[in-house]
């Protein structure tokens, strides 16, 4: 191999001779090497979800059933989920892990299918303290395994508010 | 040591160029990204590696904005291989930062730069270990022609594109089990999420038994993962797979940003080093030292 046998001729090399390399600037590169396996190997376990570090959970879990919901007004107009505390905090990933900010808290977990008198009681909770004026049509949309194929329920509530909690 | 001199075999630039600047690509993306801010509590647990700074400067958008000039400046440089290795690394700060700026402010988030991330970290290790011989071709005007691309560069970004599927598979099995690819939860995933008009989410529909097997494949395939590092050929193999399960995954998961994750693997997992001419030759031993001529 053509080397260059001078530091002279190392200022100079032929245009696709590499470089003189030292053994120990190659020692530091192996060492940055093995650090960076070394780190990100041992990162998930020590660090668990620390971006830029993961262990990437998206989609480890193993739902067997979801529920949709949708609070219409009397009007017909759909009304925000979050005030009523069913809203999906979901995308996939494990809720809140990695991430800085706390979510809502929630009835709607993805993958359960909470009981309707909670969720009933829960909306006129709301609509007594927000001062919401019924009735409401509560519709909660169930999707579970089926035979082979996905099976869909769906089920409609209305809430006056007047109801006693 | 000398049982690892392959690691400093090297090649022509080019390839390692063109992985440079799609990487950068990708970070004037991020640069170019709608701030967002979530209401809510902050979280006990740290989220990034910039958990520790104030919360007022994490949650303060000028601090956004500022962040997103330096990153668009530093990959303006980088790209243009000026001022190097201060402008990779540079990116790399600025980068971590923005994404991690991201995370501390909102309640969902998903795992699509973290992959760019730690490849930006090895090529910015290139730089500035090959910082002399890059300027020196950078003058001389034999850039292209010097052979300045170390193959642990490219073993490394490998390393890690295996590395980070291998742990979603070891993830999944950890959580689940064996039983996670049943087909149903992916029917659900598909159903709530994904495009339903697209053939791969109508396939996933039709029936749950040929989804377990699909799903099942799909773990196999990240788990497996890892072992791309090993020899070219298996590197070709989990490089088909991945990429067969990305195409599957962005056909049908459309908004989700995994196809950063997806031109990747393409890139270092698939043939693209042979169509792009990338030939590592050796370098061998270039010092004689008392290690390797013994006593």
């Amino acid at each position: 191999m053509d080397l260059p046998q001078t530091s002279e001729a190392s200022l100079t090399p032929v245009s696709s001779t590499p470089q003189r390399r030292s053994n120990q600037q190659r020692r530091i590169e192996l060492l940055a090497v093995a650090a960076f396996v070394l780190v990100n190997l041992l990162a998930p376990v020590l660090c668990g979800e620390l971006y830029p570090f993961t262990v990437s959970p998206m989609f480890s879990d193993q739902p067997s059933a979801y529920c949709t919901y949708e609070i219409l007004a009397s009007d017909g107009k759909s009304l925000e989920l979050e005030p009523f505390g069913l809203h999906l905090v979901y995308d996939g990933n494990p809720p809140g892990l990695g991430m800085g900010i706390v979510p809502r808290s929630t009835l709607h977990e993805f993958g359960e299918v909470c009981d309707e008198r909670i969720v009933l009681d829960r909306v006129r909770q709301t609509m007594q303290d927000a001062a919401i004026v019924g009735p409401l049509t509560v519709k909660r949309t169930h999707v579970e395994g089926g035979a082979n194929q996905l099976k869909t329920t769906t089920q409609e509530w209305t809430v006056t508010g007047a109801e006693s909690l | 040591m000398s049982k690892l001199t392959w690691l400093f075999d090297r090649a022509t630039p080019r390839f390692g160029q063109i992985s440079v600047w799609l990487l950068l690509s990708f970070a004037l993306v991020l640069a170019l990204t709608p701030i967002e801010f979530d209401a809510g509590p902050r979280s006990e647990h740290p989220a990034t590696v910039f958990s520790w700074l104030p919360v007022d400067l994490i949650r303060n958008p000028i601090f956004f904005t500022c962040v997103r000039v330096v990153l668009m400046a530093s990959v303006v440089l980088w790209a243009t291989r000026i001022w190097i290795p201060v402008s990779c690394w540079l990116t790399v700060i600025s980068f971590t930062l923005m994404w991690s700026l991201r995370m501390e402010n909102l309640t969902n988030g998903a795992h699509i730069f973290n992959v760019t991330n730690m490849l930006l970290i090895i090529h910015a290790m290139w730089f500035h270990f090959y910082r002399r011989e890059i300027k020196g071709s950078i003058v001389r005007g034999t850039f292209w022609e010097q052979k300045s691309y170390p193959r642990w560069v490219f073993w490394l970004s490998v390393f890690y594109l295996g590395w980070f599927h291998s742990l979603a598979g070891f993830t999944k099995l950890s959580c689940c089990g064996p039983g996670w690819g049943n087909g149903t939860s992916l029917q659900l995933w598909v159903n709530l999420f994904g495009w339903k008009a697209s053939p791969f989410a109508q396939l996933i529909l039709f029936d749950s038994r040929l989804t377990a097997v699909l799903q099942t494949g799909a773990l196999v395939i990240e788990c497996l993962s890892i072992l791309a590092v090993l020899h070219w050929s298996a590197r070709y193999l989990v490089g088909l797979g991945l990429f067969g399960f990305y195409v599957g995954v962005l056909g049908t998961f459309v908004t989700f940003g995994f196809h950063f994750n997806a031109i990747l693997v393409a890139l270092f997992l698939l043939p693209t080093d042979r169509l792009l001419g990338l030939q590592f030759e050796q370098c061998g031993l270039l010092e004689p030292s008392n290690e390797s001529l013994g006593p």
